[in-house]
């Protein structure tokens, strides 16, 4: 399998009151035809920065233009002229995001909704694009679609309005889909069914899907391989099943540590001292390491490397790294 | 309803909300049934956990319980006493020194032009009779209690992180030594890694002041790790509550049980469980029956006329289900 | 609005990089420090006649020129800013105050709101300036007057944007929590609703300012300003309405001057409003 898409060392900077921030921080990761590839990490790891650098969907005034490379399927998208890039937006590359609320236009019906992408991507006349809108809400389960293509988003519930974002995104059958916290803002049932639905579109439409969340249950469940990030920073890549059996950074570990256990009675939490920098902060060698139960000297003077960690997998710790 | 034989700190009983709200068609107002027909009891140094999805009533009820909103039928009880029927209103006021509230909002439930030492001492200086010096010292111990140092005091809230603004709120809610705290989704908001922090501290307090809560939160794992007894809400009313193991590992009514499998846990090895179908329902216009008939996979007809009421199938373990 | 030093600091920071705010303030201060120094940078009584020296042209010793008394306008000018500006100033702050409390109080009080609305609605119908006339003719042409008048015509719109923010800073939690410790009406609207207002009241200060001097004028012009021969820019521009073909610089200067003074504000507000504003939302 080849690789779809592939970032080399991002970078990506903010205006911020004092100077640039730097988001993104050299970051690297790769993702395969055909794969989900899940990236976590909790508020400013840079995780949904990264996905919009690759549509290039960041403010333009206050964003440094990114370096590094974002390649996908043999194209710099970095390059890209605004013209070849709204090509790629919505054909071959589609995203969903967080808040249904306020990713629909509230002054147009759902059919109009839907048939803007079809009419810019695929030509469709207003006749044809209606039926390829009622039809694509039957795809994603939305009952009684031929009347509900209709109405208003105010009309439809939270859960309604992601499916429907879906449907956007999948309608002119993406190669990628990029969905950035898609349930996030729903109720836990609700969740459920999304999560459903998009295992099931994927592998019905053959996309590759990048999932992004602070959820590790979400992309447990979801993720084939998964990409942890710490403030602006890739810190551990593995396979799904090796990450959550047996972490190798020890952010992953103390993350995975202090969720709240659903299954079972704990006295106390375990808990990761102090609290995620603030990105304008610089902080020398490790960024994890002011937080970090195994701290070592050389972690605070260092900026560690990612390192290999084993098979497929890769960890920005050399302690850890080296003696596992 | 609990085995404590003291009488209980706070309890409601047969709690009615409807909120009234205007039409967006015109003609007649709307009616929100948000809580319907609710009743539990917290007795002293307890945690009792409401946890439920969106409409669920579980917000609706923290304001009942504190006073904040007036119930529309039925009875609120704090310290032994009404406070919705004769001389209701002054009882409240009575007691009010002895109850609180955390709010979810890290952002919004500090008054962002007051300093935080203005901010904490405000139900002092609400409650007047102290002194200046009283005042600046029990700001400091108050900082000190939620692990926060002093020179917090001078600053703004828009300075600090989402976490330690969540400290900020729990040391003004201590400010006057209360007896009970209601806390609204106190941790929603937060980072993982800053959860455990928080909810930690809660029980801290719990154990050092002997603190009874009632825990709002949508997270049943969350909940878990903070409460003794749960009661698990939908569309208004309380269809299951009992002691945490019995709601955890043998829940009866169905709704508990999607509930519980629909959380995504941390495992992708993790056998899935089939998923709940539907939407959540209106609450506008409360169908007869069951609320989750139209979604309960063992719905039969008499639970779609007959409404259950609470029964107990085992030590403080109550169900509304016709087939528990 | 309170702020400790640090936040003051970053705040003037901000302000001083602002382009439109810079340019906006060195006008004003500019114009304030002539008023104020208005003994010294004149060079005659604004108010003695020389007819001698009537109808100069701009020139050395009169910058400005002379008007039909032989006074010089660059002094009448100086001399005027300290009515106009002072004008502009007082029903800035005046329609602020009042208009403030009126808007917390409509916030907080639904009864009273649906009333007042009522009221300032109708106050509203009726374009500031003929308002401002009207109130002036009735209660006679001094400077006095004029600021009451115009105070009052511009409550209503200061009411609005203070009761629109307070409404919505009704709604946050900090207001709830404020209420479950037991927090009064009163406290709620003092100390949560009036200090969260305080960024649009601000901007809308700088507006009403200069809205303030520019009506000062119409009304100077309509002979129902302050009364001469005390110069404010509006009656000295009124006074030179005759004479307007052969001696045009003596409604140039003080025309130039209430337009900068209204740009230069407007300028000043513009920068103001797009500091505060993100100050105010709340950064994530």
């Amino acid at each position: 399998m080849s690789d779809l898409l592939e970032i080399d060392n991002l970078t990506v900077q903010f205006r911020g009151d004092a100077g640039w921030i730097t988001a993104v921080d050299d970051v690297s990761l790769n993702l395969r035809e055909g794969e989900t590839l899940g990236i976590v990490g909790e508020s400013g790891s840079g995780k949904s920065v990264t996905a919009l650098s690759i549509l290039r969907l960041h403010t333009a005034a206050t964003t440094r233009h990114p370096t590094g490379r974002i390649t996908y399927a043999g194209k710099d998208m970095l390059a890209l002229t605004p013209r070849q890039l709204r090509a790629v937006r919505g054909r071959e590359i589609a995203m969903i995001f967080q808040d249904p609320m306020s990713s629909l236009n509230p002054v147009l019906t759902i059919a109009d909704q839907i048939s803007e992408t079809l009419r810019l991507h695929q030509g469709l006349d207003a006749a044809a694009s209606r039926q390829r809108a009622i039809e694509l809400l039957e795809l994603v389960r939305i009952p009684d679609a031929r009347r509900r293509v209709d109405e208003y988003p105010h009309r439809l519930s939270g859960g309604m309005r992601q499916r429907v974002m879906i449907a956007i995104a999948i309608a002119c059958r993406p190669r990628l889909l990029i969905a950035d916290e898609p349930t996030t803002a729903l109720d836990v049932t609700i969740q459920a069914q999304i999560l459903d639905l998009l295992r099931e579109l994927q592998s019905s439409l053959g996309m590759s899907v990048i999932l992004i969340s602070h959820d590790m249950g979400v992309i447990a469940e979801f993720a084939q391989r998964v990409v942890v990030m710490y403030a602006g920073r890739v810190v551990e890549t593995a396979p799904v099943k090796d990450l959550f059996r047996k972490p190798v950074h020890p952010y992953t570990e103390g993350l995975l540590a202090a969720i709240p256990k659903l299954d079972v009675d704990v006295v106390r939490l375990p808990t990761i001292r102090g609290s995620i920098p603030d990105p304008a902060q610089h902080i020398q060698g490790c960024r994890y390491g002011p937080r970090c139960p195994v701290v070592l000297s050389q972690c605070l003077v260092e900026a560690p490397a990612l390192l290999p960690a084993g098979p497929a997998r890769f960890a920005r710790c050399p302690p850890r790294v080296a003696a596992p | 309803m609990s085995t404590n034989a003291a009488a209980p700190i706070a309890g409601v009983r047969d709690l009615v909300k409807i909120f009234s709200i205007k039409s967006d068609k015109g003609g007649a107002p709307l009616q929100l049934h948000a809580v319907n027909q609710v009743g539990f009891d917290i007795a002293a140094g307890e945690t009792l956990g409401l946890v439920g999805e969106s409409g669920s009533g579980k917000s609706t009820i923290g304001r009942l319980l504190v006073g904040l909103i007036p119930p529309t039928r039925g009875h609120v009880e704090l310290f032994g006493e009404s406070i919705t029927g004769k001389d209701g209103i002054k009882h409240l006021s009575n007691v009010r020194r002895r109850l609180q509230f955390v709010f979810q909002d890290p952002y919004g439930s500090l008054n962002p032009r007051m300093r935080v030492d203005d901010c904490i001492a405000e139900p002092l200086d609400i409650a007047g009779g102290i002194s200046r010096k009283e005042r600046a010292d029990r700001i400091i111990e108050l900082l000190e209690i939620v692990g926060l140092p002093r020179s917090c005091g001078d600053r703004y809230p828009h300075e600090f992180s989402g976490g330690q603004r969540q400290r900020i709120g729990i040391a003004r809610a201590l400010a006057l030594r209360p007896e009970f705290i209601v806390c609204d989704e106190p941790v929603s908001a937060l980072d993982v890694s800053m959860q455990a922090q928080i909810v930690n501290l809660l029980l801290d307090l719990q154990e050092k002041f002997g603190l009874s809560y009632l825990f709002i939160a949508h997270d049943l794992a969350v909940v878990r790790s903070i409460a003794r007894r749960v009661a698990v809400m939908y569309a208004g009313s309380i269809v299951e509550q009992g002691l945490r193991g019995d709601i955890y590992r043998a829940p009866k009514h169905p709704y508990t049980q999607a509930l519980l499998d629909a959380v995504p846990r941390p495992d992708p090895e993790r056998q899935r469980k089939p998923t709940l179908g539907g939407e959540i329902p209106s609450i506008l216009n409360p169908l007869p029956g069951c609320a989750f008939a139209m979604r309960c996979p063992l719905a039969i007809d008499r639970c779609r006329s007959e409404r259950p009421m609470p029964r107990e199938v085992g030590t403080s373990h109550l169900v509304a289900c016709h087939l528990a | 609005m309170q702020l400790n030093p640090r936040q003051r600091y970053r705040l003037l920071r901000k302000l001083a990089r602002h382009r439109s705010f810079r340019i906006g303030f060195i006008i004003i201060a500019i114009m304030v420090l002539a008023a104020l120094l208005a003994p010294i940078i004149a060079q005659y009584d604004p108010i003695a006649m020389r007819i001698r020296f009537r109808f100069r042209p701009p020139q050395a010793a009169f910058p400005f020129g002379t008007d039909q008394f032989g006074r010089d306008v660059f002094s009448r000018v100086v001399y005027g800013a300290r009515l106009s500006l002072w004008i502009g100033l007082a029903t800035a702050l005046i329609s602020g105050l009042i208009g403030a409390f009126l808007g917390v109080l409509s916030a907080q009080y639904r009864k009273f709101d649906a009333l007042l609305m009522r009221v300032m609605d109708a106050l509203m119908a009726v374009p500031a300036i003929l308002l401002a006339i009207g109130l002036t003719a009735a209660l006679g042409p001094h400077t006095s007057s004029v600021i009451i008048a115009l105070s009052v015509a511009y409550i209503p719109r200061t009411a609005r944007i203070v009761r629109g923010s307070a409404l919505v800073t009704r709604e946050l939690e900090f207001i709830e929590a404020a209420r479950v410790a037991g927090a009064s009406g009163l406290r709620i609207m003092l100390r949560h609703l009036l200090p969260n207002a305080m960024g649009p009241l601000l901007v809308q200060s700088t507006f009403v300012f200069a809205y303030a001097i520019l009506a000062e004028a119409a009304l100077s012009f309509l002979g129902v300003g302050p009364s001469p021969p005390t110069p404010s820019w509006g009656n000295i521009i009124s006074e030179g309405r005759d004479h307007s073909v052969q001696a045009w610089w003596i409604m140039l200067f003080p025309g130039i001057a209430i337009s900068l003074a209204t740009l230069g504000m407007n300028l000043l507000g513009d920068g103001l409003r797009d500091v505060l504003d993100p100050r105010l939302k709340v950064e994530t």
